[in-house]
């Protein structure tokens, strides 16, 4: 007997909004099974303060999911996004390109106009996908529990939890993020490596209104971002090398103002509160393949890009957009969908899009992580020319709000 | 689960080795990359085709959202395997399939009882079926007919086995220099799909004849559609393009 059509490990952003991109698309005729240690905390402080960027492909992901009206008041639309290229010693941060995102088509598959991007807290996020998935039908939610092992037979997988549990599954999902166990278990290998960066992040107040206006400056260290949040808030995201992490991480409040000062600039007026910095270690890691016998990779555990590009959840909801859509055009035909034709359609229409923005991600952070005169001129030069041409501004700007390519039926 | 009328006799006077002998030919129908991996590969379109005609045919009324074929009783002639027989079961039909073969038929019954369905499995001629005076809401005859001497004859019988308002639905090749080209020199004797004699060209037949023999036989065909093979993706979808394989619906008034 099969106990659960799809099995997903991982209870954040990229397996809940798999599980119920399914329910959405089946009408709950699914059985899923979410599987994991933990998941977002209805009215508790946030684990998780970073704050992602959000495309208009991803709004309309969650329209379909009817998450979106709930998550809109809690997001803030990005107005334009300013690139820089300086030092960190420079006086003045002249823009060397900038994206003004309010010219907008208006252009919506969902009959609302969305905007083209929006800054989400995490943590906010994740509550959104949990009461999506926890309200739609066919998902059941296992808490507290890991998926120990798992065997792939010709019919279905039989998946063991930590707890000696067995059941039988059609298809099993790794969304357990960039070290995820279950890709080590599927013998899939990653290339990539690590960036030996470490992303910090804080959130500050200031005096000014930032009118929803993001900055990346592209420090030699690694770019440093200025998401515009609600309430005024703006979450500051930067990279550092490990060691000169460490340092800052060990700073007094006062001096680590100091430091954040320096990098904010005085453009917004005072800070009126710092958060105290939190850290992470960055990667790059690909996936060899997204597929094995009855398991697919979505999410971080496919792909786990330079936060450059504030992509990560972006690409991440277009595999679960993806993979949801041949999942049940499949079942739709009465057809067994963990079974390899089905998985290679997924394959191939994300392996192209994955690899071109990871590589694309990762060329853009070499190209700034440097103090050479020549690389900067160059850089700048780039910059410039793609600020004077208009077809190629739009065509970064579809390619970063996730317009380009065939897009899934959910972003549509 | 297996019908009380299905030969060969039940499973409790079958030896184990009979037993072994079937799930082993259950298995060879079912691997997509074995003997029958062309009716792997052909599946979805098929499938697509299929489910639509009788939806937009017959009008069922969908219990769940996936299962849109609820209730349809469908008879499926040279069932194999059951290779249709079983995703159109999970779409809500109440399946029958039958096939001359005793250990096609067996094997079919073994692989549907693992997957928990209920079909009704019998080891049969269309022929003997009518004699019976049983009808169904849609016929199925898929790659049948090239392998029949006498096509109009035969579409007699199988006419009499729709009720009137149902639908017969076959699929099959048409008579082309590119039919002849893809499915016999192509299929058979370079990529190896099939085996050397399985299909005899001057009994492939085209939709416009097809069409005057369903109508002989008091059937209103539709519109013939096309399954068209995508080399690069190595996948088949459906088309306008009727020059090899094909499909055809048609009425019962």
């Amino acid at each position: 007997m099969i106990h659960a059509d799809i099995t997903i490990a991982g209870g954040s952003y990229a397996g809940l909004a798999l599980a119920a991109s399914l329910a959405e698309q089946s009408g709950g005729d699914l059985r899923v099974c979410v599987v994991s240690p933990d998941f977002p905390r209805l009215g508790q402080p946030p684990t998780d303060l970073r704050a992602s960027a959000l495309s208009r492909s991803s709004l309309r992901l969650l329209t379909h999911l009817g998450v979106w009206p709930a998550l809109e008041p809690k997001c803030q639309p990005v107005t334009s996004i300013v690139l820089t290229d300086t030092d960190l010693d420079d006086a003045i941060r002249a823009p060397r390109l900038t994206y003004d995102l309010q010219t907008d088509d208006g252009n919506s598959g969902t009959g609302h106009v969305l905007p083209r991007m929006v800054i989400v807290e995490n943590h906010f996020l994740g509550v959104a996908l949990l009461e999506a998935a926890a309200s739609a039908p066919g998902i059941t939610m296992r808490r507290g529990n890991r998926i120990a092992a798992f065997n792939a037979g010709p019919d279905h997988t039989q998946v063991t939890l930590e707890n000696s549990e067995v059941f039988t599954t059609r298809l099993l999902v790794a969304a357990d993020g960039g070290r995820s166990k279950l890709r080590d278990l599927a013998g899939i290998h990653t290339i990539g490596h690590p960036y030996e960066q470490t992303g910090m992040i804080t959130i500050v107040e200031t005096q000014h209104a930032h009118h929803g206006r993001a900055v990346q400056h592209f420090l030699p260290a690694g770019p440093f971002a200025l998401l515009p949040m609600t309430q005024n808030r703006t979450c500051v995201t930067w990279t550092e090398t490990a060691t000169e992490a460490r340092r800052i991480l060990a700073l007094d409040p006062l001096a680590f103002r100091l430091e954040v000062e320096k990098r904010f600039g005085h453009r917004l007026g005072a800070l009126l509160t710092i958060s105290p910095p939190r850290s992470w270690p960055l990667t790059l890691a690909l996936a060899r393949s997204l597929i094995a016998p009855r398991f697919a990779l979505v999410g971080d555990a496919a792909h786990t890009v330079h936060p450059i590009a504030g992509q990560g959840l972006n690409l991440g909801f277009r595999d679960i957009a993806a993979l949801a859509e041949v999942i049940v055009d499949t079942a739709r035909l009465g057809l067994d969908f963990g079974q390899a034709s089905t998985l290679e359609r997924y394959e191939r229409w994300r392996r192209f899009d994955n690899l071109a923005s990871a590589a694309g991600f990762d060329a853009l952070n070499s190209i700034f992580a440097t103090k050479s005169t020549i690389a900067r001129s160059a850089r700048g030069a780039v910059l410039s020319l793609a600020d004077s041409l208009p077809g190629l501004k739009s065509w970064l700007i579809d390619e970063a709000s996730g317009e380009g390519g065939a897009p899934p039926r959910l972003m549509r | 689960m297996a019908n009380p009328s299905v030969r060969p006799p039940s499973s409790s006077t079958l030896d184990k080795s009979e037993v072994d002998r079937f799930n082993a030919l259950a298995q060879q129908w079912w691997d997509p990359h074995g003997n029958f991996r062309p009716l792997h590969k052909i599946g979805p379109a098929r499938l697509g085709f299929i489910r639509d005609t009788l939806v937009a045919e017959l009008a069922p009324r969908a219990t769940t959202p996936l299962r849109v074929l609820s209730g349809v009783r469908i008879l499926d002639i040279g069932c194999g395997g059951g290779l249709v027989a079983e995703p159109l079961t999970r779409l809500g039909a109440v399946m029958t399939g039958i096939d001359p073969a005793a250990d096609t038929i067996s094997a079919a019954q073994a692989h549907a009882a693992e997957q928990g369905l209920s079909i009704d499995y019998r080891a049969t001629r269309a022929e003997a079926l009518v004699e019976s005076g049983e009808t169904f809401d849609a016929v199925l005859c898929l790659e049948v007919i090239e392998h029949v001497p006498d096509v109009r004859a035969f579409l007699g019988i199988v006419a009499e086995l729709v009720r009137p308002g149902g639908v017969m639905i076959l699929s099959t090749i048409n008579r082309t220099l590119k039919s002849y080209a893809l499915a016999i020199i192509g299929a058979e004797y370079i990529l190896c799909w099939l085996p050397v004699g399985t299909h005899q060209w001057d009994r492939f037949i085209a939709p416009e004849e097809l069409a005057r023999h369903l109508s002989a036989v008091g059937l209103e065909a539709l519109p013939a559609e096309g399954i068209v093979f995508n080399p690069l993706e190595d996948t088949w979808s459906r088309a306008a393009d009727t020059g090899v394989n094909y499909l055809m619906a048609a009425r019962r008034p």
